[in-house]
């Protein structure tokens, strides 16, 4: 008794010290900072090196077909430059410690150029310090940006933005109120992260909104869909939803489909998933907010300025771009799987079918 | 005479296929013999040695435990956001987060002994409860870890990686309480036999709650090295490291019944999966074929692992 007395009183003393130690997160100026910084020049001198060159490509993950399409998108640029002889990829499969070790393997084989995206930014600033003070450049790919001693440039694609015009949209799209549901990517990473901050950010200028539940589907549309069947079963009515990655969406709207709840939801723009816009084009509603694929592009260019010595700016911003349910016909692909995304990739250089 | 021979090849196998491997890798991938590389894979496999040397004590006392990768994963997150960076603060910490993983380890022996569940469900349990606990208090990574964490995990002294040097002075000691010492006997004693081993008049609950306390101690240890890799409080850091350190066990001949195990052979286990995986990153090994070839690994050794007729 007098030991579980003792028990429960230590791990009552160590949640309070912990919970001492608040969290700080970031905001709406934090986000407007960073894009501002996205405008300074780096100067590269340093990094100039003749090829032939290696890259090396740290994955977070790339079991994902956005992340499968911005890789093909590298490849292709890279065969535009006769000078990139080896492109090195490896995969952390979400795990920050082995995206650590990836990158000290990569740096091991004697890469020219680092293109990564992460796991989580803070987990891989130490080791893209190393990296750069090794003299290899990096460059963040996708969706985050950082403004780092370890990441020379980004190709960003702002999460927050994204977020925040999916947000704005939905609002006008609902009218300005009503009662709504979030579904975001896998908790903590960087999208969940800053999407979120977007949505709370848009979410205090209509009162009238209220934000029922967040959910986490991992960008998995069967997960998505079985968390949106125990939301409808908790709440009686549901006006929108918030969902910027398009095959939770349509995970969603399966969902709402079968409990027969259709008709009273309006849906927030998604990405340009082919599923997702696949059912767009069918319900003539949602529409699309993209999170190009050509960001992987976009990097290896600002990585082989970089190895030419140009100051390249820090940030290299690869816009989202609304397209109203209306005008989705140009970006959907009727006769390609769901799992695909529309791009200018050619032929040889789409993903296998 | 025959069945002696194999018995010594199957004892020292975790050996004979991590210096063929490395040997081979040597000779054909020069990258690998670099220094500097064996230094890296030494380092990057630092976390899950020390958590392998808890999970050879359970699994040898037939025991199982699912809620160190996520206990690795809270001391990642709680010493990130206590610390914050200030280097000072680095010794009260320590010593708070291994109290945390000594408290959860009491916790789940408590548990195991009063409710007599099976510990794979305990910990699975558990392991949810210390996610749900980690989300809770944060979705995003938090904080910085100290100066003096980032050098342990990170730095080398002559060459030789300061967190290898760690793992080996905790292998050593761990070594000896499983080899050398009367828990160590009673321990192997209650994994094999524990209806015998309770005859013979040892406690069976003073052992689970033992090797649970260890466990949980190794796991906040592996976490602050982890914390000290990444250099913040990731909440996802611990996700799947328990599946790891028990590859790493049973790859070392650790028996999954009970009874058998083998601090030293478990890291063993561990470098062997940290020489295939930098093996893999530098033959350039896609990372789907790189999970392929690691859950042929990991089947390969559970079946070499199995026991034989004849064996209890």
């Amino acid at each position: 008794m007098t030991i579980t007395r003792r028990l429960v009183l230590a791990l009552a003393g160590i949640s309070a010290a912990a919970l001492m130690t608040t969290p700080v997160f970031a905001d709406q100026a934090a986000d407007a900072a960073r894009t501002a910084s996205a405008a300074e020049m780096v100067d590269t001198a340093s990094f100039k090196k003749e090829g032939p060159l290696k890259v090396g490509v740290s994955a977070g993950y790339l079991a994902n077909s956005w992340v499968v399409f911005a890789l093909q998108h590298m490849r292709w640029e890279a065969s535009l430059h006769p000078e990139v002889q080896d492109l090195i990829v490896t995969d952390a499969s979400f795990n920050p410690a082995k995206q650590v070790s990836d990158i000290e393997d990569l740096l091991r084989q004697d890469i020219d150029l680092l293109i990564y995206w992460p796991v989580d930014d803070a987990s891989v600033e130490d080791v893209l310090k190393r990296a750069v003070e090794a003299g290899v450049p990096t460059v963040q790919a996708g969706g985050g940006f950082s403004v780092s001693e370890g990441t020379v440039a980004n190709a960003y694609i702002s999460q927050y933005k994204l977020g925040e015009m999916v947000a704005r949209q939905l609002m006008e799209d609902i009218g300005g109120k009503g009662k709504i549901v979030a579904m975001l990517p896998i908790a903590g990473t960087t999208a969940a992260v800053e999407q979120l901050d977007a949505l709370e950010a848009v979410l205090a200028e209509f009162p009238e909104v209220e934000l029922l539940s967040v959910e986490y589907g991992d960008w998995n549309r069967a997960k998505a869909k079985q968390i949106t069947e125990n939301l409808l079963q908790r709440f009686p009515s549901i006006t929108g939803v918030y969902s910027p990655a398009g095959q939770m969406s349509l995970g969603m709207a399966e969902a709402f489909d079968e409990a027969g709840r259709s008709a009273e939801v309006t849906f927030s723009p998604g990405d340009e998933y082919n599923g997702w816009l696949k059912w767009v084009a069918a319900n003539g509603q949602g529409g699309a907010v993209t999170f190009p694929t050509r960001a992987g592009q976009v990097a290896l260019q600002v990585g082989l300025e970089i190895l030419k010595g140009n100051p390249v700016p820090r940030g290299t911003a690869v816009p989202s771009e609304y397209v109203a349910s209306a005008d989705i016909g140009s970006l959907v692909s009727p006769d390609a799987p769901d799992d695909w995304w529309a791009s200018d990739l050619p032929d040889a250089f789409l993903p296998q079918q | 005479m025959f069945r002696m021979r194999w018995r010594m090849v199957e004892h020292n196998a975790i050996w004979l296929l991590l210096g063929s491997g490395a040997l081979a890798a040597a000779m054909f991938v020069p990258a690998f013999r670099d220094p500097e590389n064996l230094a890296n894979v030494m380092r990057q496999a630092a976390v899950l040695g020390v958590l392998a040397i808890g999970q050879t004590f359970v699994i040898t006392a037939g025991m199982i435990d699912l809620s160190i990768g996520q206990i690795a994963g809270l001391v990642v997150v709680l010493s990130s956001a206590m610390i914050n960076g200030d280097t000072a603060m680095t010794l009260p910490v320590v010593v708070l987060m291994l109290c945390v993983g000594a408290g959860i380890g009491l916790v789940n022996g408590i548990l195991l002994n009063t409710l007599r569940l099976h510990p794979l469900i305990l910990t699975l349990g558990m392991m949810s409860v210390i996610q749900g606990a980690i989300f809770t208090y944060t979705d995003r990574s938090i904080g910085r870890t100290s100066e003096l964490l980032t050098t342990l995990a990170n730095g080398s002294f002559l060459g030789i990686p300061l967190s290898a040097i760690a793992v080996a002075l905790l292998v050593g000691a761990g070594h000896l309480a499983l080899t050398r010492t009367r828990f160590g006997y009673h321990l192997v004693a209650a994994g094999g036999s524990p209806e015998s081993a309770r005859r013979a008049g040892i406690s069976l609950s003073r052992i689970r709650l033992a090797v649970f306390v260890i466990s949980g101690v190794t796991a906040a240890l592996a976490g602050l090295l982890l914390a000290g890799r990444l250099g913040t409080g990731y909440p996802l850091a611990g996700n799947g490291l328990e599946l790891d350190a028990i590859v790493a066990v049973v790859l070392g001949g650790t028996a999954l019944s009970g009874g058998r195990g083998s601090v030293i052979r478990s890291i063993g286990g561990v470098l062997l999966l940290a020489c295939i995986s930098n093996l893999l990153n530098l033959l350039e090994v896609s990372a789907y074929l790189q999970m392929f070839i690691k859950g042929l690994i990991v089947i390969l050794a559970i079946l070499i692992n199995q026991p034989r007729k004849g064996e209890a």
